[in-house]
């Protein structure tokens, strides 16, 4: 398994900046948690895999250096963490037993609605396959730029613009399709 | 930007402020993370190049945290409506704090600064029955053993926090059944009147009309002055079945 710090490059001149845990914490728990649910955590596994992110995240911190922004390192370490709850929970199906029940399709306005849209976001993702599902999360639903994204996946630049593009075509053809219902 | 954007943007915008955490979840995670520390549980498989990088004082501290939570946890729940087992840990945020403070680039320096004493008592809002008996004098440190007493409250902790889910999804035969397993297992656990609370909710969860008068008032006769009591008689409070969303279970749900 390989993070993003895997070959770390400091730019020479780069100014060493103090950084506690407590204030990824408390300034990154949200981007975490959204991202975990994003790239398919069921909920009754979001705490253990967020503690997972941030025990990690605790013993990384030190060694973490300015290559990338600290949500593109974060990101790395979620998408791992998401996939090996993914695997955990394949091999024992019984877990998805607090798995929300599926909701009836619903037209664009009532999915203004925060619970509806979040559930529609995440049945959404949970459609496409890991490669877009982790590019459409970050990009889409976090707003990281495109180049963060490709470091955070150690993939070409290109590639990440590729994946993008196919997932929010994919995307916006649901929700036309969705308006067009109702 | 197109129509399709438009509406595109204003749904990723939504769906971000749906999948967003709550305070509970905040300091339920904070606190696991102060338990794996404590316990030296890497959460990923050997091999993964996650090795335990904290020395012996810092997960004695670590463990002190935990104690120290409990404390605050009481006073935490007097201003916040969480979850039991949420409002025991939230406590953390209110304790000393261990600092993991790092340089980015090296030199990288870790300082740890080991909690020195707990909020004097007078500092503390706080009537908790369980808080007071985990701290034996004010003021004093937090008796740190990572042993049997921190195991077992650790492992209280966890079922409080099955309770809390259980109770959640609108399930409050699991939840009762949990906190069966708990009273059998370990009858003497340090968080009695939380589990008191739990249960109490429970009950009113699974049961309608005067029975759940009767349970809020034994509640409120053995723990009068519990910060848990308003949670407790909100969720034991007349409902009207015929309205939709308002019966206990959906409503403990909907916290």
């Amino acid at each position: 398994m390989s993070f993003v710090t895997a070959t770390p490059l400091r730019a020479p001149d780069a100014e060493p900046v103090p950084v506690s845990f407590e204030r990824v914490y408390a300034d990154e728990f949200d981007f975490v948690w959204r991202c975990l649910q994003g790239l398919g955590v069921p909920k009754a596994q979001l705490d253990d895999a967020a503690q997972d992110v941030f025990v990690i995240v605790y013993r990384r911190l030190p060694s973490y250096e300015r290559r990338a922004s600290l949500r593109t390192w974060l990101y790395g370490i979620v998408r791992n963490v998401a996939y090996k709850e993914w695997r955990r929970v394949k091999r024992k199906p019984s877990e998805r037993l607090e798995e929300e029940p599926e909701s009836p399709e619903r037209g664009p306005e009532e999915l203004a609605r925060d619970e509806q849209a979040a559930r529609f976001i995440r049945r959404f993702v949970s459609s496409l396959d890991d490669r877009k599902r982790e590019v459409f999360v970050a990009c889409m639903l976090e707003q990281l730029s495109v180049p963060e994204v490709a470091q955070a996946l150690e993939i070409p630049l290109n590639t990440a613009y590729t994946r993008l593009r196919a997932a929010r075509l994919e995307f916006q053809r649901v929700l036309a399709s969705l308006e067009e219902k109702s | 930007m197109t129509d399709l954007e438009a509406r595109e943007a204003r749904l990723l915008a939504a769906a971000r402020r749906g999948l967003s955490s709550t305070e509970a979840d905040r300091e339920r995670v904070r606190l696991g993370i102060a338990s794996a520390l404590a316990k030296n549980e890497p959460p990923e498989a050997k091999g993964s190049g996650l090795e335990a990088t904290g020395s012996p004082a810092l997960l004695k501290a670590v463990i002190g945290l935990g104690v120290a939570g409990i404390v605050a946890g009481g006073a935490y729940m007097a201003g916040h409506h969480v979850g039991f087992a949420a409002g025991v840990r939230a406590g953390l945020a209110a304790a000393p704090q261990v600092r993991s403070t790092v340089t980015l680039g090296p030199p990288v320096t870790r300082r740890e600064e080991t909690p020195t004493a707990l909020p004097a008592a007078s500092d503390t809002p706080l009537k908790s029955v369980s808080a007071r008996r985990l701290v034996p004098s004010a003021g004093a440190a937090p008796a740190v053993s990572p042993d049997v007493g921190e195991l077992e409250l650790d492992a209280e902790l966890r079922t409080l926090r099955r309770v809390e889910r259980a109770q959640r999804a609108g399930n409050p035969r699991l939840a009762l059944a949990l906190l069966d397993e708990l009273d059998r297992e370990r009858p003497h656990g340090p968080l009695a009147e939380e589990r008191a609370a739990a249960r109490a909710v429970a009950e009113c969860q699974s049961t309608f009309g005067p029975a759940r008068s009767v349970v809020a008032g034994r509640f409120r006769e053995r723990y009068g002055s519990s910060v848990y009591l308003p949670r407790v008689e909100a969720a034991c409070e007349e409902t009207d079945p015929s309205r939709p969303g308002d019966s206990p279970a959906e409503r403990e749900s909907q916290r």
